[in-house]
């Protein structure tokens, strides 16, 4: 039995009534709306034969043989969702539910038709409710794939698993830490020997040192010596460690990144992943490196200086430190209130950045329907909101800055009145000279309470930017390679797609029960609309999504078998959209076998057609392209990539719509490089523009994910109501209309 | 010959065309891109078992609306769907229907476009990159959680607010100057 949701005794009264048994369901979910979708309860519950729903308004639960009903589905609204089935060719409408019940629901659907075809329930433990709710605070996990409740989190569990990530650099970290207690000792001593040791014993006649200035000097000079090399020493392990800490800190993100399946990135916003990564690395290294080692040293210097004070005179430390909870009452809020200036200046300059990428980029749109005017003042209403947020912070910024100055002078002022009273009526015996190190004392402890109130703040966007690197270090890669690939000298260049289904979101398949195989060195055709998953069964097959069900195989041997380095190896694709990388055109074109020699660049140029307009280009093969450099059309990109193929020399050769976007003329010259490339090689073409495929060996038609069509292109013709036909009729058509018949 | 390109193109691309021209061969183009007004002369509105049909010439289907302008044309623009989303016509307004259609449809259209108004905000916890926020409705204390907080609330017009939930929930806050000051003050950090 799967409980999704635990069955109320409201319900179980309920089921009494038409007698049936609690004990006797497979199936039971809650539903937080009834069917007109007010807030309701209402549970869903399932036997092997019956559906019954029973709504707590209700007094007796509704019973729908499962035989009687087909098509279940959930229909998606905005942030409801409604069962519906099909009962005697007409939909009805079972439960309605809001966003916060779908999971559940959507898992007992699935067991609902499997329950429907005559499978007993045998739950997958990823469905229990217990995987999906945090067993502490009973909420669910707000990412599925990864059982992490935020809300429950220990920070103490973050910063350890950080903290072993910094632990190969104790012996620096520790070297850091020794020169700052040196350090913060200096600078303890320094006030004691300029201060009060000089006054009372040197200068003063009843001294014991009385006169001997040249060793008060002395000891300055020395401490301050002796500080500086401290310095030195600190400054310089700490930028040798910082620059390995934050390189080894990005290429493990990096690592964690590459290794993830693209599925991975197509649920997350990844316009912003990079940045975001880099300025977390900045962070948790600020922290980690730059924060906590001052940490144990500004604690031991307010203890030590606490303690100071209150040998010097202890009611007169009592006080003075009475200013102290204010300052940090102060400092909180001064974070609270800059915090929110923070957000909003960045949002600003967020949104002017994303304004002035998205015009740039857009420049020939803005020139073409003349929108330059309202442009510029889109622009200077944001730059203004940007200068007015900035304006209110450094004016905020200038404010608390001087407000905790007049806080921290306070203490000051309280130490010189009732310090200076007591020296002139020797009230608890201090002084000059204690008075003078008091007060040079009092200075010190301000900074590391400002440290302090600092630290408490960073370390919460501390905490946010280990939480997100931990989230990709977790994430698991949906497509893995195999342990023990299998070892294939040389791997044969048929492709068979065996009864494969897929979805990239669960319950909206994509593919469904595609089959086709393509014999070694044939060429097979795969027609479709727009979105029809022409272009998924390319991602199948490089394995950047493993299907749902069926198998791919490539030369006989299952794609899950073999090691990703053999699969690609073997696979070369030619897209429409060619990404070329920031470089030169050499290594573009050596991207795929970073070791072939000059030669055979210049030979697999020829063959594509690109080596003529290379010869062109000031640099020829060492012209750099890429953002900011020169630009190729697209006929010129089109021809490095099939160059970068021709020098991969695959057993198998993918062209996806390559010829798409190019003119006639463009596209002559690109086919005859093609043509060239596909020679003797495995090829599957998918393309809109039907009379390219007419030389495929076989053509396949996709059509909502399934296979509707299959054979040449003249048996297809043949079929004169099939989609096919019907396609090649209409381009044809359109052909005709502009004038030209090919 | 670069226009014939495109043309052949736009014929089958896009994704409204391939929906409308399936299962239906033979439909030529100035058919596909005709849009078909519904009134009540062409078109009535049923509904039935908590679903809305539709009969447009004499032939009933289950249909399903959805607003073309969410944000600013509430009870305007209306597509009306079939069950493959396939779209069959739009409603100019639903004040052209008489008063029951018009019921049936705003009823329809509000189920639809569900979303409770949030009247105050008690409490927003932030922890590593997700906000949890507790808020009273119409229906009561509400509890959700969102995630990358910034973009997770989206601000349609000066004051209208709207926030999408992990689960693909939504809530809005039709006036912010409505809003008390101490729920202000609570989101004011996030706009």
């Amino acid at each position: 039995m799967l409980e999704l949701d635990r069955i109320p005794d409201w319900a179980g009264e309920q089921l009494k009534t038409v007698g049936a048994d609690v004990g006797d369901f497979q199936l039971a979910v809650r539903c937080d709306r009834a069917r007109d979708q007010s807030p309701g309860e209402v549970f869903l519950l399932a036997d092997a034969g019956t559906l019954y729903i029973a709504d707590r308004a209700g007094q007796t639960p509704e019973r729908y043989p499962l035989s009687g009903l087909s098509g279940l589905r959930v229909e998606e609204q905005r942030s409801t969702g409604r069962l519906l089935a099909d009962r005697d060719g007409e939909p009805v409408l079972l439960a309605c539910f809001t966003n916060f019940c779908k999971e559940p629901v959507l898992t007992f659907v699935r067991y609902l038709r499997r329950l429907a075809e005559g499978d007993p329930v045998e739950p997958d433990p990823r469905d229990l409710p217990g995987a999906r709710c945090c067993p502490r605070c009973g909420m669910p996990y707000p990412d599925r794939d990864r059982r992490v409740c935020p809300h429950c989190m220990e920070k103490g569990k973050l910063y350890r698993r950080m903290a072993g990530f910094f632990a190969r650099y104790r012996a620096s970290l520790a070297l850091i830490l020794v020169s700052l207690v040196v350090l913060t000792a200096m600078s303890i001593l320094t006030p004691y020997f300029s201060k009060g040791f000089f006054y009372d014993e040197v200068i003063d006649g009843a001294g014991p040192f009385y006169g001997q200035i040249l060793l008060v000097l002395g000891l300055v000079v020395s401490t301050r010596l002796l500080k500086m090399l401290a310095t030195m020493v600190n400054n310089w392990i700490a930028s040798s460690v910082a620059a390995k800490m934050i390189y080894e800190l990005k290429k493990t993100i990096f690592r964690s990144i590459e290794r993830l399946s693209l599925s991975f990135f197509s649920g997350r916003q990844t316009g912003g992943l990079m940045t975001q990564i880099n300025e977390d690395a900045n962070t948790i290294y600020e922290f980690f490196c730059d924060r906590l080692p001052y940490l144990v040293v500004n604690v031991v210097q307010v203890i030590v200086l606490a303690v100071l004070l209150a040998l010097i005179q202890p009611l007169l430390a009592l006080l003075t430190l009475i200013t102290v909870p204010f300052f940090f009452l102060m400092m909180r809020w001064v974070y609270r209130r800059e915090k929110k200036l923070h957000a909003r200046r960045f949002s600003g300059s967020r949104q002017l950045n994303s304004l002035l990428s998205d015009v740039l980029s857009g420049m020939r749109v803005v020139k073409a329907f003349s929108r330059e005017r309202q442009e510029i003042a889109r622009f200077s209403v944001r730059s203004e909101t940007l200068a007015e947020s900035d304006r209110r912070l450094s004016l905020f910024h200038n404010w608390a800055g001087h407000l905790s100055g007049i806080l921290l002078y306070l203490g000051t002022i309280i130490s010189w009145g009732v310090g200076g009273w007591m020296v002139m009526t020797g009230y608890g015996g201090l002084t000059y000279g204690e008075l003078m190190t008091f007060i040079a004392y009092m200075g010190m402890i301000y900074s590391p309470l400002h440290f302090f109130s600092d630290l408490m703040n960073r370390s919460a966007d501390c905490a946010n930017a280990m939480q997100r690197l931990f989230e990709i270090m977790d994430a698991q890669p949906d497509v893995c390679e195999p342990e023990h690939p299998a070892q294939i000298p040389a791997l044969g260049g048929g492709v068979e797609f065996d009864d494969v289904s897929f979805s990239y979101v669960k319950g909206k398949r994509v593919i469904e029960h595609v089959s086709f195989s393509v014999p070694e060195g044939g060429v097979l055709g795969i027609v479709g609309h727009t979105g029809a998953g022409k272009s998924t069964l390319v991602n199948l097959l490089m394995r950047l999504y493993d299907p749902e069900e069926g198998e791919i195989r490539v030369g006989g041997i299952p794609v899950r078998e073999l090691s990703f380095a053999d699969l690609h190896r073997n696979i070369a694709i030619v897209s429409q959209e060619t990404y070329l990388f920031m470089g030169t055109i050499l290594d573009n074109i050596r991207y795929a076998r970073p070791d072939a020699g000059y030669e055979e660049v210049i030979e697999a140029s020829r063959c594509a057609g690109a080596h003529e307009f290379i010869m062109k280009l000031p640099d020829a093969y060492h012209t750099r392209i890429g953002f900011g450099y020169q630009d190729l059309s697209g006929g010129e990109r089109q021809r490095i990539s099939i160059a970068r193929a021709i020098l991969k020399d695959p057993k198998i050769l993918i062209l996806d719509e390559a010829t798409a976007a190019m003119d006639t003329g463009t596209e002559r010259k690109i086919q005859e490089a093609l043509t060239r490339l596909t020679r003797g090689k495995t090829t599957i073409m998918i393309a809109h523009r039907l009379s390219t495929l007419r030389d495929a060996d076989a053509l396949v038609v996709i059509e909502h994910g399934r296979v509707a069509e299959r054979g040449t292109h003249r048996e297809l013709l043949a079929h004169e109501d099939g989609i096919y036909h019907r396609l090649y009729t209409l381009q044809m058509e359109a052909l005709r209309s502009a004038g030209i018949v090919e | 010959m670069e226009d014939s390109a495109v043309r052949g193109r736009r014929r089958e691309g896009g994704e409204h065309s391939r929906r409308r021209e399936d299962g239906q061969p033979g439909r030529s183009l100035e058919e596909i891109s005709k849009t078909v007004w519904l009134t009540p002369e062409n078109a009535a509105f049923a509904g039935r078992g908590g679903l809305l049909h539709m009969t447009l010439e004499g032939k009933e289907t289950r249909v399903i609306l959805c607003r073309e302008f969410p944000f600013d044309c509430p009870w305007e623009y209306i597509s009306v769907l079939d069950d493959e989303h396939r779209e069959l016509g739009i409603i100019r307004r639903t004040a052209d229907f008489g008063d029951e259609a018009r019921r049936l449809l705003e009823d329809e259209l509000r189920r639809r476009y569900y979303a409770p108004e949030i009247l105050h905000i008690l409490s927003v916890k932030e922890r590593y990159g997700f906000s949890y926020w507790r808020v009273t409705t119409a229906e009561g204390e509400v509890r959700f959680t969102l995630h990358d907080t910034y973009r997770s609330i989206q601000r349609v017009e000066s004051a209208r607010i709207v926030f999408s939930d992990v689960n693909g929930n939504r809530f809005e806050i039709p006036d912010l100057e409505r809003l008390d000051a101490r729920s202000r003050r609570r989101l004011e950090l996030y706009l």
